[in-house]
């Protein structure tokens, strides 16, 4: 009668439970896609397992965050001086023809590292030891959206697989419950969130990001009316014997298995992600800690703890896109509500992963598809001053995941345009968050259209000193 | 927004005219060998006092190596809107050797041409010449002159091609005078912004040359202070400088000077024609004033190292023995360094690659000398520290080059480009196997699948049971199960063509277009939306979603299908759907903010060669926009010349005009809410640019050419945020260019539109329309790749694997067929029957091949585990639409109306259409397709993944969709069967698997409809079954 499902999926060929959830089809034409790398066979000893990428869409911008710089505020209010000027790259809009406009927001050095962060960022700051501040970060791209799908696919063009897409596809999800690779959005105001940022591109399907609703869930698991635990297990238990016959009237195939195998993993993702997104469980002081309890951080203080969650769970890539960053005009009060709904959540992350232990295998990464410039964008005036978009030059920093803490990387001239040191391009970023899970950038390959295609098609190298 | 000005400031709003210029050259006789005794006034100020000049001494026509004379940072940008070219002087020049470089107007604001200086300039005082020509052309109107004509700025930044300079920026030349003693005239004049013009008393006229110089100047000191006075001069005399033709002063401007360049209006046309030379630079009115900028050039380079080639070169004693030893190790055969070829003569004219290695008669502009000659050890060749060229062999080449590149093509032949590869070569005409087996061959694909499986050892599967092949059937050639009656309709009938019948019945069904109309809009990357960033919808694109499924309904001959598809619109006579048919170009993406018009324009183009390529030719074309194919016979050039064929077009919203077309206007009835929110927000905000005018006009989303579209044609304008542009003039005067190493930029020679060269020589006329040529040509029976690989796709969507696995690659490097007989004789019927789809179908689904069923046999699987020789059904997948689809002919629910305007998310429940109705925005695609894998229209897709993941069975059994779906076939479940539960079991296995169940089957069904599950109500049970039914793989595959 019927079989012991477990028992039924043992025998199967795949074994699941030693194989990740999303790497789970194989056949013979799918053979090349098949993840070509498992923990056991990295390319080299990773500092990190998961990586949590918090992007901040719109840009902010540089010298109001991580970057400042006196000499602005000095020369508030004046032409930008041609001597910087001229070392500008000729990028539309980048706004070297109108006043300089001096950060409305001041400095403070944290920690032992001294390291300086703007007023914005009071509860980051106490964690400043912790974070390495990257401030030469630069492309050619002023635009949202390409810029977006530069800062997470490497291109501008939208149709490569997402960063968190190859990662994926190389190593697969340590969970067994849970997508490998999960998206949330919040404050989507502003430019519009750009699907190739968690898209799997050229990649199969199933390595790309699930979007996930951080007050539902992932997608489909609430079941539909009429149904209970007891009568779903039933419908399960028929469905898996009724496969297994159809599988034995037609003998061995292993896509046929995959999909018996998956309807036991999405059952258990059903089960358990309801787990991972009741946040109930979590103790009224950790509620607290990131916000949960005020209305400005209460949505991406969910997502920052959801991330926690998913990382103790094993789930590889996270990616938390936060809107609203995009300040034209009135820089000020836009950069204050994007910090005040951001800083303690980012705090309390960062805190909480070392808390337990897991900020040494988990690396956390900050900033927009681009920076700001230094003048304001037009001819505002007072409290409507507002920035235009700056690829020249820009800051992200990096914490945990054998990041080492407490350092800056790179500078920009005395305005905050252009780096004047160790410049440092999206792809160098992206050779590094590979480089930190253990992935060789040349070496993660997949075979499309007869050629060997790569995560950093356009060069792009590991930034070694931002490790330990 | 920004601080983005106008360069040329409000235009006041005088009637566009046209006009022709000519600038050119002076004096100087120029000879690359003798730059003999000078003028008085350039002795040592050539050195001294001038700080930059060109004398645009450049290679006709083509921009490379456009770094030229002294003073510059870097080479000459060019505008990618209309690039600016060297041409020769006109016919009146005195030397004919002497260049100008030639810049036409292009209706729009341009900066054709601009240059950074090496050092910025900040001193106190500046003298800025160039010649300037205008040549009387009889077509317009010379007495009328456009008011935004031409002029020369400077400026700290280089303005984009756009001419995006703020409005303080320093420029001269002529503009119409909007006041002052020459209203209404085109005048010389400078001005530092609009509030600060002058203008002079001289006139521009016809076929005259004027040599303009400004002088720049600082009223205060200081590096930082601004360039507040500009005075003007045209053609002065040395005693002049006191007294300038016009001045301005007082203006507010720029205090450093970094690039130049030339900037023509928005009124400018493309036949307006404009020259210039002679560009200088200088600290002092002498050292531009009466002297020429070749007469510099002379002065500043001598020969190297002063060693001179006087004598006759001779190619074979002198040359080739050089550049074999020197050169070929590395720049020669088929795979060459850096793409650099210096064995075939046509490759250093640039003939592949558009990049000029030397021009006969022109060593002073060749690469091949710059870097053979180069100073540094990282820039010069033979590289990596080898032993430079002698300055004797250096000058040798160079007389070489300027004796005329005279070559000797016994010693080195002119290439050939051919190639050996199988789907190159002409389709054989192929012998029907003979085997032993003959009973079991139904049709002659038969024979060849069974002359292989008697070749590799394979038994073939018995045939699969009417229950299966009804059902494979339906699902195969329409995308639809049978419903129970159909089933039982089949299985009862005795007569021996009851399948033969059934297959008849299908292809006739209207859902026949339904299905195999959705792999080619797979491959048509058809979606309903602009793409990229802001992904505004096309609300008409599902006109072309309903030509391809007629076009497939009523067998359209594939010939005819691509003739329309690739010159819809300029075929004869017109007709409304030919012009949809051109939706397969017009399926092009186009970016909302891409800032540069000439790579928003590059890019459309682009995306519709890379499709042409792979869907019709079987070919991937994409890397040959950059660089030679590495593996193919397919040139760089080739590449340019198939995109030769588009360049006169554009995208767009086209009219339509039959009577009877429908017409429906009322948007929101079809794309899903959000997207129709943004739309109309957009609309909004372009209406009140004057960009967009919505229109109650039937149309259609599609592709136009300026030149050979059908005139009745009226193109609207397109939603976008940056709507590509419609310029029926620049159109139809573009350009085919080859775009050195793929860089927009870096424009090379001109082509023509041509074929591949492997594939066969293009006729040196194509006739006046060349799409239409291209479409005959890919039609012609001696075409060895579009029959093999339509053939090939409809193998692959019977089968899931075609007989070429890679079927958009039948490259060197794709698969190589698993039977190229079988293919071959195909492609062969294909052609002789008229290019019918439908004929191909029957040679396949009539076969034993393809009734066999899925039956495992271990010997064969040893054999050929893979299946790939067909000695059994092959497991399929279902489409994503078929899932979809499938549910709904389960349940009942299908409403199998046919074309129309889609089906927005939010109305679906009221709309049970088939899926390939549901709106299809790329950003938005239904979630089914999202979830099943299908394509999302950014590239052709030639055939889908199957992705297997937890989340699709969660969408199985969770979502509102499915939930709904087993509810509604519980209900009709219940209709029939009543309450009696082993009927409820038999008719929902009818209904899901085409099929009943067995009697176990009926035993564990009891489980989840029986006392066992107790906590449901009996409705919820049968519900449960149902929804269970829907789920399970043998629902989802095709049996």
């Amino acid at each position: 009668m019927l079989i012991n499902r477990r028992a039924m999926l043992q025998e199967s060929a795949l074994g699941f439970g030693s194989l990740a959830l999303t790497s789970m089809l194989c056949d013979e034409a799918h053979a090349k896609e098949r993840a070509s790398l498992d923990r056991s066979q990295l390319h080299h000893r990773p500092t990190a397992k998961s990586i949590i990428f918090l992007f901040m869409s719109g840009g902010p911008g540089q010298t109001d965050t991580f970057d400042p710089k006196p000499a602005l505020s000095k020369l508030d209010g004046q032409r930008v001086p041609d001597s910087i000027a001229a070392t500008v790259p000729s990028i539309p809009r980048s706004g070297v023809d109108s006043k300089l406009f001096g950060s409305p927001f001041s400095f403070d050095s944290y920690g032992a590292s001294g390291i300086p962060v703007s007023s914005l960022f009071p509860h980051t700051a106490k964690m400043v030891d912790d974070l390495c501040v990257v401030r030469s970060l630069n492309h050619r791209v002023p635009v949202h959206g390409p810029g977006e799908c530069i800062a997470l696919t490497g291109t501008g063009v939208g149709d490569r697989p997402s960063m968190g897409a190859w990662m994926n596809y190389g190593l697969g999800s340590e969970s067994e419950d849970l997508p490998g690779f999960m998206v949330f959005l919040s404050n989507v105001t502003g430019p519009p969130p750009q699907l190739p940022g968690w898209g799997a591109g050229f990649l199969p399907a199933r390595y790309q990001g699930t979007l996930v609703d951080g007050n539902k869930g992932v997608p489909y698991t609430e079941m539909p009316g009429g149904y209970t635990e007891s009568n779903r297990r039933r419908q399960l238990d028929f469905i898996n014997e009724m496969n297994r016959r159809h599988l034995q009237r037609l003998g061995p195939d292993s896509e046929l298995e995959a999909r018996i195998s998956s309807y036991e993993l999405g059952y258990r993702m059903q089960a358990s992600a309801p787990e991972v997104f009741d946040l109930s469980k979590e103790s009224a002081q950790i509620h607290e800690l990131y916000g949960l309890d005020q209305k400005e951080t209460s949505e991406f203080g969910t997502h920052c703890l959801l991330a926690r969650r998913l990382v103790e769970r094993g789930v590889r890539c996270i990616q938390l896109r936060n809107g609203g960053w995009d300040a034209h005009s009135s820089l000020k009060s836009n950069h204050l509500n994007g910090g005040k709904s951001t800083d303690q959540p980012i705090a309390a992350l960062l805190g909480d992963l070392k808390q337990r232990g897991l900020l040494e295998t988990t690396l956390v990464v900050w900033g927009g598809e681009f920076g700001r410039t230094p003048t304001i964008e037009g001819t505002r005036t007072g409290a409507s001053r507002g920035r235009d978009h700056s690829p020249a030059g820009y800051t992200m920093w990096l914490a945990g995941g054998g990041v080492k803490g407490g350092r800056i990387i790179g500078a920009t001239d005395e305005l905050g345009y252009v780096p004047m040191e160790r410049p440092l391009t999206p792809a160098d970023m992206h050779a590094t968050l590979l480089h930190a899970l253990g992935i060789d950038q040349h070496r993660l390959s997949f075979n499309h259209n007869n050629r060997e295609e790569i995560a950093t098609v356009f060069g792009g190298e590991v930034i070694q000193d931002v490790f330990g | 927004m920004n601080s983005r000005r106008d360069f040329f400031g409000p235009s006041p709003s005088v009637s566009r005219i046209g006009l022709a210029l000519i600038v050119f050259g002076s004096v100087a006789a120029y000879s690359p060998t003798h730059a003999d005794d000078s003028t008085g006034s350039l002795d040592a100020l050539a050195n001294q006092s001038v700080v930059a000049f060109d004398a645009f001494d450049y290679s006709l026509g083509t921009m490379r190596g456009a770094d030229g004379g002294v003073g510059w940072k870097q080479s000459w940008r060019w505008s990618r809107v209309a690039p600016a070219v060297v041409a020769a002087q006109p016919s009146t020049s005195p030397n004919a050797l002497q260049r100008s470089l030639l810049i036409q107007g292009t209706g729009t604001r341009n900066n054709p041409l601009r240059r950074e200086l090496r050092e910025p300039l900040t001193r106190k005082e500046v003298f800025v010449r160039f010649d300037l020509h205008y040549r009387d052309v009889p077509v317009n109107n010379p007495t009328k002159i456009d008011p935004e004509f031409f002029v020369l700025w400077l400026d700290r930044l280089d303005g984009g091609d756009r001419a995006t300079h703020a409005s303080n920026v320093p420029n001269i030349g002529v503009h119409l005078a909007d006041r002052g003693p020459k209203k209404g005239k085109n005048v010389f004049m400078v001005r530092i912004g609009p509030a600060h013009t002058a203008w002079s008393k001289i006139e521009l006229q016809a076929n005259r040359t004027y040599q303009v110089v400004g002088r720049l100047s600082k009223s205060g000191d200081g590096a930082r202070a601004d360039y507040d006075r500009f005075d003007l001069w045209v053609d002065p005399m040395p005693v002049d400088i006191g007294s300038p033709a016009a001045t301005v002063s007082g203006a507010q401007s720029i205090g450093i000077i970094q690039w130049i360049g030339f900037a023509t209006g928005l009124k400018t046309e493309p036949t307006d024609r404009i020259h210039v030379t002679n560009l200088i630079l200088g600290k002092t009115w002498q050292s531009v004033v009466h002297t020429s900028a070749t007469l510099i050039a002379a002065k500043d380079s001598p020969d190297h190292d002063g060693v001179v080639w006087d004598k006759p070169v001779d190619f074979k004693r002198d040359v080739y023995p050089l550049l074999k030893s020197r050169c070929f190790e590395c720049h020669s055969g088929e795979k060459p360094e850096s793409g650099y070829r210096l064995d075939v003569h046509r490759e250093l004219l640039g003939y592949s690659s558009g990049e000029v290695l030397a021009e006969p008669g022109r060593s002073r502009a060749s690469r091949l000398v710059e870097v053979i000659s180069a100073k540094s050890d990282e820039h010069r060749m033979p590289p990596d520290g080898a032993e430079p060229l002698a300055g004797e062999q250096i000058a040798m080449l160079r007389a070489w080059i300027d004796q005329g590149l005279k070559w000797d093509d016994k010693l080195l032949p002119p290439l050939k480009v051919e190639s050996d590869h199988w789907a190159f070569r002409p389709i054989p005409r192929a012998e029907v196997p003979v085997i032993n087996n003959v009973e079991w061959a139904r049709t002659p694909v038969d024979t060849f699948i069974a002359k292989a499986h008697a070749k590799a050892g394979l038994q073939h599967a018995e045939q699969a049971t009417p229950n299966t092949l009804v059902r494979r059937l339906y699902l195969d050639l329409i995308g639809l199960p049978p419903t129970p009656k159909e089933v039982d309709a089949f299985v009862k009938d005795d007569s021996l063509e009851a399948y033969e019948h059934l297959v008849e019945r299908l292809l006739d069904s209207p859902h026949y277009g339904e299905r195999w109309g959705r792999y080619w809009l797979d491959l048509a990357r058809w979606a309903e939306s602009q793409g990229y960033q802001h992904d505004f919808v096309r609300p008409y694109a599902w006109r072309y979603r309903d030509y391809v499924i007629n076009s497939f309904n009523k067998d359209k001959p594939y010939d005819r299908f691509l003739k329309e598809q690739l010159a819809g619109d300029e075929l004869q006579p017109y007709s409304d759907d030919n012009l949809v048919a051109t939706g397969f170009l017009g399926a092009a993406r186009i970016s909302g903010n891409q800032e540069d018009d000439g790579i928003q324009r590059n890019d459309v183009l682009v995306d519709i060669v890379n499709a042409t390529g792979s869907v019709m030719l079987g070919l991937t074309l994409e890397c040959a926009q950059c660089h030679n194919h590495k593996f193919d016979p397919v040139s760089q050039r080739d590449y340019y010349r198939l995109q030769a064929f588009f360049v006169k077009g554009q995208l767009g919203n086209l009219s339509l005009r039959e009577s009877g077309v429908s017409n429906p206007t009322d948007l929101e009835r079809w794309i899903p809410k959000p997207a129709h929110d943004y739309y109309a927000k957009e609309v909004k905000s372009l209406a009140k640019k004057r960009l967009f005018a919505p229109t109650e006009k039937p149309h259609t989303w599609g592709y136009l050419s300026a030149e050979t579209g059908d005139p009745g044609i009226e193109r609207y304008p397109v939603v976008n945020r940056r709507p590509i542009p419609w310029r029926p003039m620049v159109l139809k005067d573009a350009e085919a260019r080859m775009l050195v190493r793929g860089d927009v930029s870096n424009p090379g020679p001109q082509v023509r539109a041509g074929w591949p060269e492997v594939l066969g020589a293009t006729p040196s006329s194509l006739g006046e329309r060349s799409r239409s040529a291209l479409a005959d040509w890919m039609a012609n029976p001696y075409n060895p790749l579009v029959s093999r690989v339509w053939v090939n796709r409809l193998w692959q969507y019977h089968f899931g694997r075609g007989i070429v696995e890679t079927a958009s690659d039948f490259g060197v490097e794709g698969a190589e067929p698993t039977h190229p007989e079988l293919l071959d004789w195909l492609a062969t019927q294909l052609i002789d029957n008229g290019w019918s789809t439908k004929h191909i179908h029957r040679q396949i689904v009539l076969s034993s091949t393809y009734r066999q069923a899925r039956k495992h046999n271990e010997a064969n699987a040893v054999i050929d585990p893979n299946n790939k020789l067909y000695w059994r059904w092959p497991r399929r997948r279902l489409a994503a639409e078929s899932i979809r689809d499938s549910v709904l002919v389960a349940t009942g629910e299908l409403d199998r109306s046919l074309g129309g305007v889609s089906i927005p998310p939010e109305t679906e429940e009221r709309n049970l259409r088939r899926t390939i109705y549901l709106f299809q925005q790329r950003s938005a695609m239904p979630s089914v397709m999202e979830m099943f894998d299908a394509p999302t229209g950014i590239a052709s897709c030639s055939r889908r993944s199957v992705s297997t993941v937890a989340l699709q069975p969660l969408f199985m059994l969770n979502s509102k969709f499915m939930a709904r779906r087993a509810t509604a076939l519980a209900k009709s479940v219940m209709e029939v069967a009543g309450n009696e539960m082993d009927r409820q079991i038999t008719v929902a296995f009818q209904r899901t698997l085409s099929r009943e169940p067995e009697l176990d089957e009926l035993a564990i069904a009891r489980t989840i409809l029986g006392s066992e599950n107790e906590d449901s109500p009996s409705s919820s049970r049968l519900m449960q079954l149902c929804h269970a039914l829907l789920n399970l793989n043998e629902f989802v595959y095709i049996p």
